[in-house]
């Protein structure tokens, strides 16, 4: 980055024969960002200089109060959470149905056909599930399988709900 | 020798950094506290209510300096110098309007000056500010609200800057944005910020 572009510019930095509110926060703020010629007025304009140390406090209450935040409620000043790739997901997703097209059209025919057996599938696949479930619950270990699927729910259902407290605090 | 300069005129500034009590040297410390002397004298100006070539200003400006030398080990890690020596230049000049005000009491009520003296003429001021204080509270929620409501961007910026300790340089290039841009979100956020910090402590 160029010095030119590390500068407020006079449009900035004036406003009338003053010092802008902007030029003024910035040295409030003592970001060494406005020309000479202006940091004189500063060092030497008493209406600008009451505005730099009245803007300078408040700088220093809100960095203040907010370092306190930051340590007594983190998520006040926690950086934004790192958004989903919408728009790169969707093209990866464009671009590989736009390459799997032709394969997928040579398939066609043989998913029509396990669209029509499916009827007759779903059934029979049902049962043995069912059967199969009923099995294992009613076996020796049955007892023991629901405490672990219980347990397995509850530790998920905290999981979520800290995820999205997390996500709630990030976004804020 | 160090003394001696960091007393004497402000040398020309130069990027101000964020100090911290583990990497500046007395030297480094001196020369950045030096730069950020016209600042001192505004906030005191500001504080006192009196022109900058006060002498009560310019006392309370070499006061500032002198505390802050004398205590610049306590400067926090990653606490930024301006914000720390700001802080030493409120409460001095604080402490000198407190002066003023009881010397003025004195005066009018021809009260013996030194047998009487209150003494908390001679204690500096350690209480936090109201700002500090109601911060600490529950009111803290408010703040959060405040900051939510900001928009994303000027909301990072003020968190770079207030937090991270970045200039508002190199918040421009890390966010891809002109550092004019950077000026203005802070600008606008502190003040969103500032005027919620009021009202709680108003309330």
């Amino acid at each position: 980055m160029t010095a030119a572009l590390e500068r407020l510019t006079d449009v900035e930095t004036w406003e009338g024969e003053h010092l802008s509110e902007l030029a003024l926060s910035c040295i409030a703020d003592a970001q060494d960002v406005i020309d000479p010629v202006a940091r004189v007025h500063a060092d030497s304009c008493g209406a600008c200089m009451m505005r730099i140390g009245a803007m300078a406090l408040e700088s220093h209450d809100v960095g203040a109060a907010l370092r306190v935040a930051r340590d007594v409620a983190p998520a006040v000043v926690a950086k934004p959470a790192v958004r989903f790739p919408t728009m790169l997901v969707a093209a990866a997703a464009g671009l590989a149905f736009a390459t799997g097209a032709p394969a997928m059209l040579d398939g066609l025919p043989r998913v029509v056909t396990l669209l029509f057996a499916a009827p007759r599938m779903v059934p029979v696949m049902t049962t043995s599930l069912v059967a199969l479930f009923k099995s294992v619950s009613s076996g020796p270990n049955g007892a023991a399988i629901s405490v672990v699927t219980t347990f397995t729910l509850a530790l998920i259902g905290l999981a979520i709900a800290r995820a999205s407290r997390g996500s709630q605090g990030a976004s804020s | 020798m160090f003394a001696a300069a960091f007393f004497a005129a402000p040398p020309p500034r130069g990027n101000i950094s964020a100090v911290t009590a583990a990497t500046a040297s007395l030297e480094t410390f001196s020369r950045e506290a030096a730069e950020l002397r016209p600042l001192l004298r505004a906030v005191a100006a500001s504080v006192l209510r009196s022109a900058p070539d006060h002498p009560d200003v310019e006392d309370a400006v070499s006061e500032t300096m002198r505390r802050a030398l004398e205590g610049r080990s306590r400067i926090r890690a990653g606490e930024s110098l301006r914000g720390w020596i700001v802080g030493i230049a409120k409460h001095v000049a604080l402490d000198t309007a407190r002066s003023r005000t009881r010397a003025l009491k004195r005066q009018a009520s021809d009260a013996p000056a030194e047998s009487t003296r209150d003494v908390t003429d001679r204690i500096a001021d350690t209480k936090p500010s109201p700002f500090e204080r109601a911060a600490r509270t529950q009111d803290i929620l408010r703040l959060e609200s405040a900051m939510r409501e900001l928009p994303e961007k000027q909301r990072e910026a003020i968190v770079l800057f207030f937090i991270e300790g970045l200039s508002y340089v190199e918040i421009g290039q890390k966010l891809g944005v002109p550092m004019g841009t950077v000026a203005t979100w802070i600008l606008r956020g502190r003040r969103t910020l500032a005027a919620t910090l009021t009202e709680r402590s108003d309330a």
